[in-house]
């Protein structure tokens, strides 16, 4: 049997077009070039149906019976496992069914890619909190803070000048008694008259750490449970949390006020797949 | 009357303390500035205390086996006296409230010898005049209930310890928290202004302003939840059970 | 009229088909009739609070009559849900009937799905039926979670910020699928919008869809019935549809409405207003989500501090409770019964309902995955359970770590013990035993004691 040719065409000028739509999406989209391959897409497919059904399927005409709507309903019974006709002669278009199939799974594909437009490309967002060298620590009013602002087993919460709010540079300030620190190696000017920087977002599943029990010097994150050591580095000693709190290193500026002097010691928030290995 | 107007009315009849009202910090000792106690006082004071309290606080307020409460203040002994907190069976249990073991004279004398004792925080007055719900709500939601809860009905603080319900607290006692930081909380460090507009809230949510009805205990989806299973799920397996009479499929049984 | 219609359209024949359709009476049967009509409670009440729910995060300077939140910030979504609440005639108990009834809804499905699964009810040939349902029971509890997620509040955008963690720490594939998901890096504004597309629409109708395939399914399979006389696997024994068991029905959804009317009146429930607005730098505590993920939520809480690290590539902790085993669990529900009938080697057409006492082993295994559900449940309210009977936290996540393995494993060889010693017997274990004391009278006859 031979394969006509003009349906063939049909199927592959689709497949070309959803594929060119696949392309043209990563290169970054046209609105009437996409109007016009997801034309030829949608449309190459029709025709070669429509060339198929019209030209080249010889099923012959059959008459079925009407019963008028007020007869009573006839019970003529028909044999349901005798194949349908045409089926026969379909089966034997191998060819243009592998044509159809990969003109609708590649048009299906050039649909889907669409998802991506929903969100962004996480790039190195997760790994950038927002706090830049320099930056004052100031509370939730916009307030710069002082360490005298902060009673000794008090709690601040506190953000970037000019970025209060932003989740990502959330940051707990506690003051504790400078002696009784013991933070891990190379953070020991990290923590200016006592004061202490921790990212509050758990690293667990990212609840808010706001939970200070002073007296123990832990934080506990509320949902979880998760418990860190404020003085040790935020270290975890309880719950499901298996990374320590990141720490932001402080410093005082010539006017008395805490600075943040660089990034977290790890990226905030809870681990992710890379989030040992950088973006 | 609106409706708005109508539910702004509801809400402020369910606050007695609305603006304006004025609560000093002990109505009987009327303490409106740091006041200054007798030296009678402070040494009837003094005897309470080494009978009382220096086995953990030491002889002179210096700490043994409890804090140093030498900078306490007048403020801390009020706080951990009149509810019951202080003295303390067992000096690790957690202190909490229960009936205040002194008398209000013997607590007078004991707030006496503990303030003379450093420079701490006197009691503090609370004066609502000025307060605004809105203002004291935001810092209530912000620094209070990551530990005693969005309804200030109490929560867990992890190793046994709690934070307490402030239902019971009377005005001055939750100034006087803020200000000292009992037990394991934290010392916000606010000014008389910003503890102002917090108790403002603390008394709105007092009242228990439910419009919804009962509040199961104002603590979130676990008794919501508990609450649609047992009595939602409950009453409808009843009601399933009533109508799917004729229920003798069990062995043997006979349709009805 | 009627023979207006019958002349244009002849489906008398049908109607009276499906009128004088059998339905046995047993009140388990009725459970999947409650599932039904919560849905239709969910989607009346629904449609009305979605003519005043705004899906949007803009900032708006609340100016309502909760003097409390007067003049702060909040979103456009958080401050539509307090209007709806304070200001729109009916609103509160149109919204508290709305969420009483998503938590029994998605109750009254497992407990339907529970009925099903002792008495055998999935078996040939209603393997499909069963798939359905499972189909239903994520979808019902992906529409309770997108609700708890709408009015933007405090509690609420945290459980957000929870799936978009545990999300995150899907391997390889995390940081992309969260990104999609959430419109960014949380928290992303375009979230709101996307669940409440998901909540008025696509889940609603794929529950619609599907519960149509479902009772579809049930007609044409005709209803499994209890064993008894007369009761074969070749017919169903039970009274017609009309009239008796469409008024059951009837009075079965009157019933329902009432209860969730009296609960929407009486009880409060998630009162945003206390919560406040969602702020990503503030959690409030006790901080559940609603029972039906209580034991997702317990999972995160049991499951150590363990970042597992292969080759340099991190799974984070949340990941196996969060996502491996969940997904494990439920692919284990969905292939029931084809594991059941691999192992009994029983691939017949079953129309008669097994006596869970009958079949031990599949008694045992659902008993032990109620108390592990249970276990999980309890230990997600574990900071509530702490202050209500005055036990450290910590003390009950230890607990629960070793309970999660232990006890249903002494659930489920304890059920095995009862239904074993109750084979032999016809004892009902929660009814009385029937019959009357006969006693052998002199002459030779019986007389009652």
């Amino acid at each position: 049997m031979k394969t006509p040719a003009s349906i063939t065409a049909s199927f592959i000028v689709s497949m070309v077009a959803s594929l060119g739509l696949l392309v043209l999406y990563v290169l970054g989209g046209q609105a009437q070039l996409e109007g016009v391959l997801l034309g030829f897409a949608l449309g190459g497919l029709g025709l070669g149906l429509a060339v198929w059904a019209t030209s080249y399927m010889n099923v012959p005409e059959e008459v079925e019976e009407r019963q008028l709507m007020g007869e009573p309903e006839p019970g003529a019974e028909e044999d349901d496992t005798a194949p349908l006709p045409g089926m026969e002669d379909l089966s034997r278009r191998k060819v243009l069914l592998r044509l159809l199939a990969g003109a609708g799974g590649t048009l299906a594909g050039a649909l889907a890619i669409p998802a991506f437009s929903l969100g962004p490309n996480p790039g190195d967002d997760l790994f950038r909190s927002g706090w830049r060298a320099g930056d004052r620590l100031v509370n939730l009013e916009g307030r710069p803070v002082r360490p005298a602002d902060i009673p000794v087993e008090g709690i601040e919460t506190v953000f970037p000048e000019g970025k209060v709010g932003l989740s990502d540079a959330q940051t707990v300030l506690i003051r504790v008694d400078e002696g009784s620190l013991s933070l891990p190696e190379g953070r020991e000017e990290w923590a200016p008259e006592g004061c202490l920087g921790y990212s509050k977002i758990c690293t667990h599943v990212g609840c808010s750490v706001g939970l200070y029990r002073s007296a123990a010097q832990q934080l506990l994150c509320p949902c979880h449970q998760s418990t860190f050591d404020v003085l040790t580095g935020a270290t975890p000693i309880f719950g499901p949390a298996a990374r320590p709190l990141p720490q932001l290193p402080l410093a005082i500026d010539a006017d008395g006020y805490l600075i943040a002097t660089g990034e977290y010691s790890a990226p905030v928030g809870p681990a992710f797949w890379n989030v040992d290995r950088g973006a | 009357m609106t409706r708005a107007r109508r539910v702004a009315a509801v809400l402020l009849l369910a606050v007695p303390a609305t603006a304006g009202t004025k609560i000093v910090a002990s109505a009987a000792r009327g303490q409106d500035t740091p006041r200054r106690y007798t030296q009678s006082e402070v040494e009837a004071g003094r005897k309470l205390f080494q009978a009382g309290c220096a086995s953990c606080h030491g002889e002179d307020g210096e700490g043994g086996l409890g804090p140093d409460i030498r900078e306490a203040g007048a403020a801390a002994a009020h706080f951990q006296i009149t509810t019951g907190r202080m003295p303390l069976a067992d000096p690790d249990a957690q202190a909490v409230r229960k009936e205040p073991a002194y008398s209000d004279t013997q607590i007078d004398q004991l707030i006496a010898y503990v303030a003379s004792l450093g420079n701490g925080p006197a009691i503090p007055t609370v004066d609502l005049s000025g307060t605004n719900l809105s203002t004291g709500a935001e810092i209530f939601i912000a620094n209070c209930s990551p530990c005693h809860g969005a309804t200030a009905n109490g929560g867990a603080t992890g190793r046994g310890s709690l934070a307490p319900s402030l239902h019971p607290s009377e005005p001055v006692i939750v100034a006087e928290a803020m200000i000292t930081g009992p037990g394991q909380m934290p010392n916000f460090g606010f000014d008389a202004a910003t503890r102002n507009e917090i108790i403002r809230y603390v008394r709105f949510l007092q009242a228990r302003p439910n419009p919804g009805g009962a509040d199961l205990g104002g603590i979130g989806p676990v008794p919501e939840g508990f609450a649609g299973l047992a009595i939602g799920m409950g009453a409808l397996v009843l009601i399933a059970l009533f109508i799917g009479k004729g229920r003798a499929h069990a062995r043997g049984g006979v349709e009805s | 009229m009627i023979k207006w219609v019958e002349s244009r359209l002849r489906v008398g024949g049908w109607a009276r088909k499906g009128l004088n359709k059998i339905f046995p009476d047993h009140w388990s049967f009725l459970l999947g009739e409650i599932s039904l009509f919560t849905f239709v409670i969910l989607v009346a009440t629904g449609i009305f609070l979605t003519l005043f729910y705004r899906p949007d995060a803009t900032p708006v300077i609340y100016d309502g009559p909760y003097l409390p939140l007067k003049g702060q910030e909040v979103s456009a979504a958080y401050e539509s849900v307090m209007r709806l609440s304070f200001e729109v005639r009916a609103g509160l108990v149109m919204r508290q009937i709305h969420h009483w009834t998503a938590i029994v809804f998605v109750a009254a499905v497992v407990v339907h799905m529970l009925r099903v699964f002792f008495t055998g009810a999935f078996r040939r040939p209603r393997e499909l039926n069963w798939l359905i349902g499972v189909g239903l029971l994520i979808f019902a509890i992906g529409m309770g979670f997108t609700g708890y997620s709408l009015p933007d509040d405090l509690l609420s955008g945290n459980g957000l910020r929870i799936a978009y963690s545990v999300m995150l720490s899907i391997p390889f594939a995390g940081p992309y699928l969260a990104s999609l998901i959430f419109g960014g890096e949380f928290p992303a504004e375009a979230i709101i919008s996307r669940l409440f597309v998901m909540h008025i629409m696509l889940l609603p109708a794929l529950i619609i869809g599907l519960i149509s395939v479902h009772l579809a399914i049930l007609v044409r399979q005709k209803h499994a019935q209890f064993r008894g006389p007369g009761r074969t696997e070749r017919n169903v024994v039970g009274k017609p549809l009309w009239p008796s068991q469409t008024f059951k029905s009837l009075a079965l959804l009157f019933l329902t409405a009432s209860v969730m009317a009296f609960m929407g009146g009486l009880l409060q429930i998630n009162p945003v207003w206390n919560y406040g607005p969602f702020k990503p730098y503030i959690t409030s505590a006790p901080s559940q989500p609603d029972w039906y993920v209580g034991w997702l939520d317990g999972g995160l809480r049991l499951f150590p501090g363990w970042d597992i690290n292969l080759f340099g590539i991190t799974i984070a902790a949340p990941f196996i409770p969060g996502v491996l085993v969940p997904g494990l669990l439920f692919t284990f529900l969905a292939l029931w019964p084809f594991l059941e009938a691999r192992w009994t080697g029983d691939r017949a057409e079953h129309q008669l309902l097994d006596h869970p006492r009958d079949m031990p082993l599949r008694t045992a295994i659902g008993a032990a995955g109620i108390v592990f559900f249970t276990v999980l449940t309890l230990e997600g309210g574990g900071d509530v359970l702490s202050i209500t009977f005055d036990i450290p936290v910590e003390a009950i996540t230890n607990f629960f770590r070793v309970a999660l393995f232990v006890l249903p494993a002494a659930a489920g060889m304890l059920t095995y013990l009862i239904c074993e010693n109750l084979q032999g017997t016809d004892i009902h274990p929660f009814r009385r035993a029937r019959g009357v004391r006969l006693r052998r009278t002199r002459e030779g006859g019986f007389e009652e004691v």
